[in-house]
């Protein structure tokens, strides 16, 4: 239906709209070879010095085994709690099923500072100790509807009749479970998941109430930040992560043909 | 799947009896089933989530001993009578909400066309190709992506350098309002862009067909069949750009200037530096407030079935 | 304190109600020049290294790194005295290991961990004899971070204490720190 004008129109927009997205990014792995440790245009010189520091710096080691780690728990637990979640809200019809919705899509659809400020002063109320399972509760909690979404969404488009006609065969629940529901859905928990690793991954909000004195790479970068020295070092490692996830992401795309932010179809 | 079913293949004696029985079990109690899926999730969620939420709210009831800093346990409403007097506080929370809502609004208007060329023109290929791009952005960090648009807009940056190429005169945004606006909307297009396409992608290709056969014009159909399919996802990602705008208070600290506080930095600084909680969980209920009338709107919009 | 004697601004941190209220007059008044009141030590090597300011409040961190990066900086104490900031080590009351924490305290003190700290956060050692390692380190750090300054440097900055209500001299009618945060907030806007 569209006019030739209307799709040259939103060719261009298209592009402009990728240069908007990706100049600044383009600008972190420039400066990834920047020669001056401070920061501006034009770059002073190229050098590739802030490699090997940048790799070997056992600070940004930590913090970077810190978020893997937070950020794969944080999945886990999102999968498992977003699984069960979305399963029990599809199959079954009960008073109150909309408010499990609701209550899911809080701890995204609100502010991420009153989610860090809560949870913090309550920890602090039950006397936990600050670390690694503090920064994975809060992660997890908006974590968990990213992958319900999915779930769910996915589970709307499962005919009744396919898991019928497994029981009708002689499968039990679990043999239905395995061949049938799990295969339909396991593109759903990729995405689902590959989204709620990548939230947690870069999450520096909730994280500075939740983290104790411990640093993730996002906070680890913020430091940096902070201070201004070691800029060059940032760029390098987020020009590294980004190399590294490309491949993982574009795959996992391929696979899933995911759709929305927080589902699939 | 029909070789997955054969029995040969699943598990034999005993075990896989005892499987059916349980299996069996709870097929004839749908409730013990439905409490054991979503006993866990709820169980979690209200106890810490719902829970940590609820002592905030209790706690701006509270204030804090100034010479000690200890907590005092005392209702009254001291908090809020401050917050409704003080100016500044109306002045903050009037900024954060007003760039919110400019860039939920900037971020839709972007967003709209990029996730129509998306959903309806391009091929697979592309359409493929696009996916990845929105969504690449967010692996690079969000803050080194905040602080490398410092260069583009300082004074001797890249937007400036560009503008004196080309004999423009110097745009002077760094360290703005208007330059927290830019960042934020930058920051948060891909959350707008992508339930956006969804809520288009699921439009049927035969209404747009229909609308056509009923002697619609382009500018027609786009206004009375594809908009309003598309509200839902619009929606849905102003969930995502206005509440991630409400909360940030990172943004405006590395790219604002001298009159930037979000109700995030007073917050924050409530909390950090003058280390009263009570007063900053006040100040809380306000973004809380807000959020919660936008989530009830957007429930009425069908927003949440696009997220 | 120097231009306004009739105020009787006797030190920076005790100002009782009119004293207080003439400063954050004389900030509200510079507020149109200000572009940022920075809160990172990279907002400020960045304004000046990006050309967005001319003039600012440092520590010296920051003056070090944009002279390293070839900006035309210099920093100085200017006659009307400077503020300063003392970083210090506390031992919670409630340290499972005493002996240890004190020991710890024994260790950062030592000359070649307070150069080491020095350079890489960029401040003034306490113990003077950390200078010899400093140059080592980093060749002319240690006059660069003031490390060998006399006695009379030092004594013309007015380190910062918790403003508290107590005025110092017996008097209880000033601004404490929570009045001077909220003058800030509101100050910011």
């Amino acid at each position: 239906m569209e006019g030739k004008g209307t799709r040259i129109g939103l060719g261009v927009w298209v592009v402009l709209v990728l240069a908007f997205l990706y100049v600044p990014i383009v600008l972190i792995c420039l400066y990834a070879f920047n020669k001056s440790n401070v920061q501006s245009w034009p770059i002073p010189g190229v050098t590739t010095k802030w490699f090997s520091p940048a790799i070997h710096n056992p600070d940004m080691q930590v913090a970077l085994w810190l978020s893997l780690k937070a950020a794969a728990l944080a999945t886990v637990s999102a999968l498992v709690l977003g699984t069960a979640a979305s399963f029990g809200v599809h199959r079954f019809r009960f008073f109150g099923r909309e408010l499990i919705s609701f209550i899911l899509v809080l701890p995204i659809a609100l502010p991420g500072i009153i989610t860090g400020m809560a949870l913090n002063s309550y920890f602090v109320f039950w006397k936990v100790n600050f670390g690694l399972w503090t920064i994975v509760i809060g992660h997890a909690t908006f974590c968990v509807v990213v992958v319900y979404n999915n779930v769910l969404a996915r589970l709307r488009r499962i005919p009744g009749s396919l898991t019928e006609a497994s029981m009708d065969l002689g499968a039990d629940g679990w043999q239905t479970f395995r061949h049938i529901t799990f295969p339909s859905i396991s593109t759903a928990l990729i995405s689902g998941g590959l989204l709620a690793f990548a939230l947690s991954f870069d999450e520096v909000i909730v994280t500075t109430f939740t983290a104790g004195a411990q640093n993730t790479l996002p906070i680890w970068i913020f430091g940096q930040i902070r201070l201004g020295q070691q800029l060059p070092q940032v760029n390098v490692v987020v020009f590294l992560v980004l190399a590294v996830t490309i491949i993982p992401v574009a795959l996992a795309q391929r696979l899933t043909r995911e759709s929305g932010i927080l589902r699939t179809e | 799947m029909a070789a997955g079913l054969d029995p040969a293949q699943g598990l034999s004696g005993p075990r896989r009896g005892a499987r059916r029985r349980f299996g069996g079990a709870l097929w004839r109690r749908p409730w013990l089933k439905g409490l054991s899926l979503l006993g866990p999730p709820s169980v979690a969620f209200i106890a810490v989530y719902i829970a940590a939420l609820a002592a905030l709210f209790v706690s701006s009831f509270w204030s804090v001993n100034a010479f000690t800093g200890v907590t005092v346990h005392t209702w009254s409403l001291n908090n809020f009578r401050e917050l409704w007097h003080g100016a500044t506080y109306h002045t903050v929370a009037l900024r954060t909400i007003s760039i919110a809502a400019a860039v939920t609004v900037t971020d839709a208007i972007i967003a709209f066309p990029f996730a129509y060329f998306m959903a309806r023109l391009a091929g697979p290929r592309t359409r493929a190709l696009l996916f990845v791009l929105v969504l690449l952005p967010l692996w690079a960090s969000y803050l080194a992506r905040v602080y490398a648009w410092r260069l583009i807009l300082d004074h001797d940056g890249i937007l400036n350098w560009s503008l004196q190429k080309v004999g423009l005169p110097a745009a002077n945004i760094a360290y703005t309002n208007t330059a927290v606006w830019i960042v934020f909307s930058y920051i948060w297009l891909p959350f707008m862009i992508l339930p956006v396409y969804a809520a288009l992608e699921r439009i049927p290709h035969s209404y747009i067909e229909a609308s056509r056969d009923l002697g619609a014009k382009g500018g027609r159909t786009l206004r009375s069949v594809i908009i309003p399919l598309a509200l839902p996802g619009v929606v849905a990602g102003s969930i995502f750009t206005f509440s991630l705008t409400l909360g940030d208070y990172i943004t405006p600290i590395l790219v604002g200037g001298s009159s930037s506080q979000f109700i995030g930095n007073v917050v924050y600084d409530t909390v950090n530096q003058s280390s009263n909680l009570p007063f900053a969980a006040a100040y809380a209920t306000v973004p809380l407030a807000v959020m919660g009338a936008y989530l009830l709107i957007a429930r009425r919009l069908g927003a949440f079935e696009a997220l | 304190m120097k231009h306004k004697p009739s105020l009787g601004i006797k030190d920076p941190y005790e100002l009782n109600s009119a004293q207080f209220t003439a400063t954050i007059n004389l900030l509200k008044q510079q507020k149109p020049l200000i572009k940022k009141y920075w809160e990172l030590a990279s907002d400020e090597i960045d304004l000046f290294k990006n050309g967005d300011a001319v003039v600012g409040a440092a520590w010296p961190y920051q003056t070090n790194t944009l002279i390293a990066a070839k900006a035309p900086v210099k920093d100085l104490v200017p006659s009307e005295g400077a503020t300063g900031w003392l970083d210090t080590w506390m031992v919670s009351s409630h340290t499972k290991n005493l002996p240890c924490a004190y020991q710890w305290l024994a260790y950062v003190s030592t000359p070649k961990v307070q150069a080491e700290q020095a350079i890489y956060f960029g401040e003034t050692p306490v113990n003077s004899k950390a200078c010899a390692i400093m140059d080592t380190l980093s060749k002319g750090s240690c006059a660069q971070y003031h490390a060998n300054a006399p006695l009379k440097y030092f004594k013309q900055i007015y380190f910062w204490k918790t403003p508290i209500a107590a005025c110092g001299n017996g008097q209880n009618n000033c601004m404490d720190y929570t009045q001077w945060q909220q003058a800030w907030t509101q100050l910011k806007g």
